[in-house]
């Protein structure tokens, strides 16, 4: 029995571990550059790619039947038992096969090689290409034709081409967005007056007038802009490469499209680091793309970290006052302590009860009511009367509160009484005790509430999928526009991008590795979180038993 | 007297102190007590979100006042916004009045009553049957318009908003300063077709994909099944309006009631179904799905021989049929698909439900709703009823004044208004219905919906058309949340259990610093990210290797217990040094587990499991098994119980070797045959695991969900049970292990019983965790609300349910509301065993104490 004791605990250690390693392998593994492997089948087809997965299956019979004479019989001699391994292959090139991976059966497999040349480019749109390159080309005229020549101009060409990229899309998202969203505002602005002081009252009319002038101005600048997007945008689609893949078919890609493109087989261990860090930075700073599975989850860390920071904000204080209402003010009592149980209990609610708290009372009745009141002139469409940033804060506030509060108890009543009353003799006020006395010896406690709460705030999911978050935000809740904090904006979040990856995306075998990185990331900021509390509460244990004796 | 000392206090509290201090306190009492109610708001509000679920319907009389006309009802009408009512009478003239005021408004005669012999309501048509033997279709609405002020008419310029008058025969209503709405009685005749030349009794039609169908009952006996069609000349722009179909004589196919002509001709659903009545209480459903062939499906009885059928209706979706009879019951009729269905298309119609009056009196007229299952009821002393066709909830129950006979009956198009018509006068009543079709029973109880066999639990919440009626019975929901706890419990209670006993009592204080932390931690890991695991790692594996994983269950502790023994081979001085390692070897011990598992798992599969335990596991809808026997799933099931029992009684079994590998041995012996018995016999007497606690596997499953949620709930349980066993007082365990006792006994007879409480609590805080799961389960479960306990399929929970609908139910709806109450049962089921276990933990405190 003893052993079956320690076994149960070994279990549950292998248990915690074995996971972490798991995502911790996967995530890391996920953007070292692979090399590309070309099989050639019996059946004469031709594939390229990264190998992604293994595993064993028993061949249907039919599939053997439907071989040649000849290739069949070397492939009956490669099978065991009837069984065969098999490699799961990212095939890309999905605008020409439609398919993202493909099963290579290993009994089919006639020869295997690793081609110098062949490279992977990862593309804006339809996923990965794989190909060997063949010809470098700017307005329709060949400029290089040798694999090493094109690279070595694509290599050139590349970076102009992404700074061109970030201007264009800097244009189309800033600039003319702007003059987008100043025409609409303008738009609303008339819209309010309207429904102030009446259709067609001198007011309105004095401000349909402006509106339209305004119009007049943004539309003018407007086609500047474009010119000027069309222009970037024009050059970024002069060169192409032309790329020959596995099956003979030659395909052209515009660099335009183009995010990276290496020489996987040719990569020296250098090569690989860099391309391994630059796939990690464009994961944590860039946008996501392709329906979240390719680019990366900055907006995503973003709203994880400001939702966090607004939650932290408004827990923090308001559990503070709780607790030292009910440790110092309240008299102690049959009911502080009902309360004290039911704060406890609260902390054991299911979070989805405080989502559908937060969807009912914060979204409809609160948000809607702002709505009414002061943007009328937006209706029907909601402004704070549906899930967003603040709404999304103030629910895990409310779900964190417990966790601040109980901590925040504790760490006061583990301030010794004597200390109290020994403030109290020297003529302090209550206050003046709370202050200078109290909360500064049960700050560490104070902050290890806050720090769980952050932690189990960061890792809540799905009360979130109620009150904000959302697969993809146009626009990041905190920018360069006043008021510069936009608290009715809907926001991304890393636990449900997690979420919406793994079962949501159409191409959840591509989003996999992805999903592991993001689960990484998420783990990692919410270790960290829980780290520190365990430390600064070891600390705290040990501050207070020195000085109790 | 005291004296006076001469000492006094010299110094003053100086001002922005005593300031500081009132500031402060006042804040922090009023912030205090704000943020503790804000926290109470969470549960105040779920309540009030479902309060109006409870509340019943609310009728308010809307005034009485006398028609324009009198003789029989025929059809009658009111328009969406309840301000004209229209009548029909047997005079053939149809009239509209406006119901504020009573002033005609139209008046307009539609045929000549000698030459109609029937009049039929077909989805607000009237159908009429001519004696020549045509048919004709005619359409009486109120027709509404909003008008810009400036089209309207200069009476309505001076109009308050939302005050209506009435000019040449037409309502206008002012809707805002800038509109008004124009309403006005619209009578459009189709055209005349020809069935025969005796005179139409009875006609009914239905709207099919490829047209209206028509069925009707002429003078002679037969049976006419038409689809009405119509072309458009595309020169001409004339439309052709055409009958198909075929004319079959009653006397064919029912000779022997054909006597008579039938008194009600309905056609039912799509016109999948023809039903002839006879006030006697007789139906003859036929099968008209082939319109050339109608065939004889079965006859019914639908009322006791001597009361006969006064009133008939069908509710939405024209499924369900509503008899009303001259007791004053109302019967509620539709069909089902029971494996021993005797008609030959395999249906039967049944009675699913019966509304009885208050006081017997006939029922006059039934109406239904045209948006949901709600009907209304007028019987012959006057009272009108307002039920729900599925809850059976009573909505509304009003009552029309004695000096007036009851007629006709209707429900208003947006279910807020009662029309009742009586020889005299009419009378109305504005209603607003609530909820109807929740009532306690629909929510825990096994409803007969439409269509069922029988009574079911049934979670359906979102429709594909709107004759579909929301099935909303939490009960599936809440099984399905008990099912993921106590598979959840079954795995992470004695893993935790177990170890937190270790951790307590026998880990050096070094390790226990650092391995509780790191357990801990595994209680932060978001569930979010478990949930993925489970549902895109761990299936997989598991589908892959099921037999092995169910094998470890088998294997890992006859590992650990082959560890054990190799231990106590050591010489005592290696023992003792290597004391500190025993955990080591725990872990060490797992993989030979692994091996044996995977080296038995084939061997199982081949001898217990026919080869396949997936196939082997499969059922059919019913839980019957298909493939092999269910001799192999006893045995394996017994077997752990049997070693279990074999252990715990093996100081009482005297033929048992004393000591080492013989007594091991022939313990396993013993154990091995006892399952093996007791398999045979549970197969013998006919009982088969599958079915119930096994069944059919799904790739999303509760093993999986079970296993994960475990790592979820292990950290909680442990963490709690490690407190409180850690919290009981050295000196009891000295005084034990004084006492001779080995450092186990300490622990089990000790230890345990006095942290017994505190264990319990940790359990019921880790149960409270399970129950409110969310991601994990809508991630990993399948979501299929199903009422299986199969370990081996899905299920879907309360939460999950609400993560994935309230998103889209629509804000105040029924449906909306129904999720609140699935949350207010979460919320419920959560605080009620905190709070349990958080009173346990109290009086556990208090006692550890004492001693």
């Amino acid at each position: 029995m003893l052993w079956l004791c320690g076994g149960s605990l070994g279990l549950c250690l292998v248990m915690v571990f074995g996971l972490l390693l798991l995502v911790f392998a996967q995530g890391f593994g996920t953007f070292w550059p692979t090399p590309l492997v070309q099989l050639e089948l019996a059946d004469g087809t031709v594939r390229l790619g990264e190998v992604t997965r293994a595993s064993r299956f028993e061949v249907p019979q039919d599939q053997l039947a439907a071989l040649p004479a000849e290739a069949r019989q070397r492939a009956e001699a490669r099978l065991q038992d009837g069984w065969s391994e098999r490699r799961q292959l990212r095939t890309g090139n999905y605008d020409l096969t439609f398919e993202h991976f493909h099963w290579v059966p290993e009994y089919l497999v006639e020869r295997e090689s690793q081609p110098e040349w062949a490279v992977l480019v990862e593309r804006r749109t339809w996923g990965r290409f794989y190909g060997t390159p063949i010809a470098f080309k700017a307005d329709g005229e060949v400029l290089a034709s040798e694999p090493a020549a094109v690279l070595e101009r694509l290599a050139a060409e590349l970076p102009a081409t992404h700074e061109r990229f970030a201007r264009a899309a800097h244009l189309r998202k800033h600039e003319i967005g702007r003059l987008s969203d100043r025409e609409e505002e303008a738009r609303l602005a008339a819209r309010a007056v309207e429904l102030r002081h009446g259709t067609d009252s001198t007011r309105h009319r004095a401000a349909l007038a402006e509106l339209e002038q305004l119009v007049a101005a943004a539309t003018a600048e407007r086609t500047a802009l474009e010119a000027d997007l069309q222009r970037v945008e024009t050059e970024n689609r002069r060169r192409s490469v032309v790329l020959r893949t596995s099956t003979g078919a030659e395909h052209e890609l515009s660099l335009d499209g183009i995010v990276r493109l290496f020489p996987a087989n040719r990569l020296s261990f250098g090569d690989k680091v860099s391309i391994y860090v630059d796939r990690w930075s464009e994961f944590l700073f860039d946008d996501p793309r392709e329906s979240n599975t390719e680019g990366g989850v900055w907006p995503a860390i973003f709203g994880t970290v400001l939702m966090t920071l607004i939650m932290s904000l408004l827990v923090v204080p308001f559990g503070v006052l709780a607790a030292l209402y009910m440790r110092e003010y309240a008299k102690a009592g049959l009911v502080i302590s009902a309360v004290r149980i039911a704060v406890n209990n609260l902390a054991g609610v299911p979070s989805i009860v405080f989502g559908v708290f937060g969807l009912g009372f914060f979204c409809y009745i609160i948000g809607g009511t702002i709505d009414d009141l002061f943007y009328p002139e937006r209706q029907p469409a909601p402004t704070f009367g549906k899930g967003a940033l603040i709404w999304a804060s103030l629910t895990l506030a409310l779900l964190t509160l417990p966790v601040v509060i109980v901590a925040t108890e504790e760490a006061l009543s583990a301030v010794p009484s004597s200390m109290r009353e020994g403030s109290y003799a020297c003529g302090a006020s209550k206050w003046q005790t709370i202050r200078r006395i109290v909360l500064p010896r049960a700050l560490p406690g104070i902050m290890t509430g806050a720090i769980l709460a952050m932690a189990r705030g960061a890792g809540e999911v799905a009360p979130l999928m109620l009150v904000g978050a959302v697969k993809l935000a146009p626009e990041l809740p905190l920018d360069g526009e006043f008021p510069y904090l936009h608290p009715s904006r809907s926001f991304m979040h890393l636990g449900f991008h997690v979420f919406d990856l793994g079962f949501q995306s159409q191409n959840s075998e591509a989003a996999k590795p992805m999903v592991f990185t993001t689960t990484l990331l998420l783990i990692g900021v919410i270790t960290i979180l829980n780290v520190t509390a365990i430390w600064l509460r070891s600390r705290l244990r040990r501050r207070f038993v020195s000085s109790q004796f | 007297m005291p004296t006076f000392t001469g000492l006094q206090r010299t110094r003053r509290t100086t001002r922005a102190v005593a300031i500081a201090d009132r500031v402060s306190r006042w804040t922090i009492t009023i912030g205090g007590i704000a943020t503790i109610l804000a926290v109470a708001t969470v549960c105040l509000f779920l309540v009030y979100v479902v309060l109006p679920l409870l509340v019943g319907g609310n009728v308010t009389p809307a005034g009485s006042r006398p028609t324009p006309a009198t003789g029989t009802l025929l059809a009658a009408g009111e328009d969406d916004y309840r301000q004209l009512a229209w009548t029909l009478r047997d005079d053939g003239v149809v009239r509209a009045w406006a119901t504020a005021s009573g002033e005609v408004l139209a008046s307009e005669p539609l045929y000549t009553p000698a030459e109609v012999a029937t009049v039929q309501v077909h989805d607000g048509d009237l159908l009429l049957g001519y004696r020549d033997g045509q048919i004709q279709e005619v359409t009486v609405r109120v027709s509404s318009q909003v008008i810009g002020l400036a089209d309207a008419p200069p009476v309505t310029q001076q109009l308050a908003v939302g005050s209506a008058t009435t000019t040449a025969g037409t309502l206008y209503e002012r809707t805002s300063p800038s509109t008004v709405r124009r309403q006005q009685l619209e009578v459009v005749r189709g055209a005349k077709l020809a069935l025969g030349e005796h005179p139409v009794l009875h006609v009914d039609g239905a709207d099919t994909p490829g047209g209206t169908m028509i069925a009707a009952v002429t003078g002679d006996g037969t049976l006419h099944l038409k689809t009405r069609s119509e072309t458009v000349n595309l020169m001409s722009d004339e439309i052709t309006v055409t009958l198909a179909g075929a004319s079959v004589r009653l006397a064919e196919l029912v000779p022997n009631l054909a006597a008579q002509p039938p008194d009600h001709v309905l056609l039912a659903g799509a016109g999948e179904n023809v039903y002839l009545l006879w006030n006697h209480g007789r139906l003859v459903r036929l099968d008209t799905r082939s319109l050339d062939e109608p065939r004889f499906a079965e006859e019914v009885q639908l009322v006791p021989a001597g009361s006969s059928i006064t009133s008939v209706s069908f509710l939405i979706g024209k499924q369900s049929l509503l008899v009303g009879d001259d007791r004053g019951e109302v019967g509620l009729w539709f069909k089902t698909k029971p494996a021993d269905a005797a008609p030959p298309d395999g249906a039967t119609l049944v009675k699913a439900r019966a509304f009885l009056p208050a006081s017997p009196a006939p029922v006059v007229s039934v109406h239904a709703s045209v948006r949901s299952r709600l009907f209304t009821v007028l019987r012959g002393d006057g009272t009108t009823q307002v039920l729900h066709g599925t809850s059976e909830r009573l909505v509304a129950s009003v009552q029309i004044a004695s000096d007036d006979r009851p007629a006709l009956v209707r429900l208003g198009a947006k279910e807020d208004g009662l029309l009742v018509l009586g020889e005299r006068g009419m009378h109305r009543w504005d209603l607003s219905p609530g909820h109807p079709e929740v009532t306690f029973a629909s929510t825990f109880l096994p409803i007969w919906y439409e269509g069922y066999n029988g009574p079911e639990h049934v979670w359906q919440s979102t429709s594909g058309s709107d004759d579909f009626e929301p099935k909303l019975g939490l009960w599936t929901l809440i099984f399905g949340t008990l099912k993921a706890t106590l598979y959840c419990l079954l795995f992470g209670v004695p893993l935790a259990l177990l170890a937190a006993i270790y951790t307590s009592e026998f880990l050096h204080p070094r390790w226990k610093a650092r391995i509780k932390p790191s357990i801990e931690l595994m209680a932060s890991l978001p569930s979010v990210v478990l949930g993925f695991l489970a549902a895109l790692v761990f299936a997989p594996i598991v589908e892959a290797h099921l037999m092995t994983l169910l094998l470890l269950l088998l294997t890992l502790p006859i590992a650990f217990l082959i560890g054990a023994h190799l231990w106590q081979m050591l010489p005592p001085r290696w023992r003792t040094v290597g004391d500190r390692f025993r955990l080591l070897g725990g872990i060490l011990a797992l993989p030979l587990g692994l091996l044996l598992a995977m080296l038995l798992a084939p061997l199982a599969e081949g001898l217990l499991f026919a080869g396949d335990l997936q196939a082997w596991l499969v059922t059919d809808g019913d839980g019957n098994a298909l493939r092999g026997s269910a001799y192999g799933g006893w045995v394996f099931a017994l077997l752990p119980l049997a070693g279990l029992g074999t252990a715990l009684l093996a100081p009482r079994l005297p033929f048992l070797p004393a000591r080492g590998l013989p007594r091991i041995g022939a313990g396993a012996l013993v154990a091995i045959a006892s399952a093996t018995a007791l398999a045979g016999l549970c197969t013998g007497l006919g009982f088969d695991l599958r079915g119930s606690l096994v069944g059919t596997f799904d790739q999303r499953n509760s093993l999986v969900v079970g296993f994960v949620m475990g790592f979820a709930v292990i950290p909680i349980i442990y963490t709690i049970a490690e407190d409180a066993l850690s919290s009981v007082p050295a000196h009891l365990r000295a005084a034990s292990l004084g006492a001779g006792a080995t450092p186990w006994q300490t622990a089990v007879r000790i230890v345990l019983p006095t942290a017994l409480s505190g264990v319990f609590s940790a359990v019921m805080i880790g149960l409270g965790r399970a129950v409110g799961e969310t991601m994990i389960v809508l991630m990993a479960a399948g979501n299929t609300p199903v009422l299986e306990l199969n370990i081996f399929n899905g299920f879907r929970t309360l939460s999950a349910n609400i993560a994935t609908e309230l998103p889209e139910a629509v804000r105040d709806s029924t449906h909306y509301r129904m999720l609140y109450l699935a949350a207010l049962v979460l919320f419920v089921m959560t605080f009620a065993l905190n709070t349990a276990a958080e009173v346990i933990r109290q009086r556990f405190r208090k006692r550890a104490f004492q001693l």
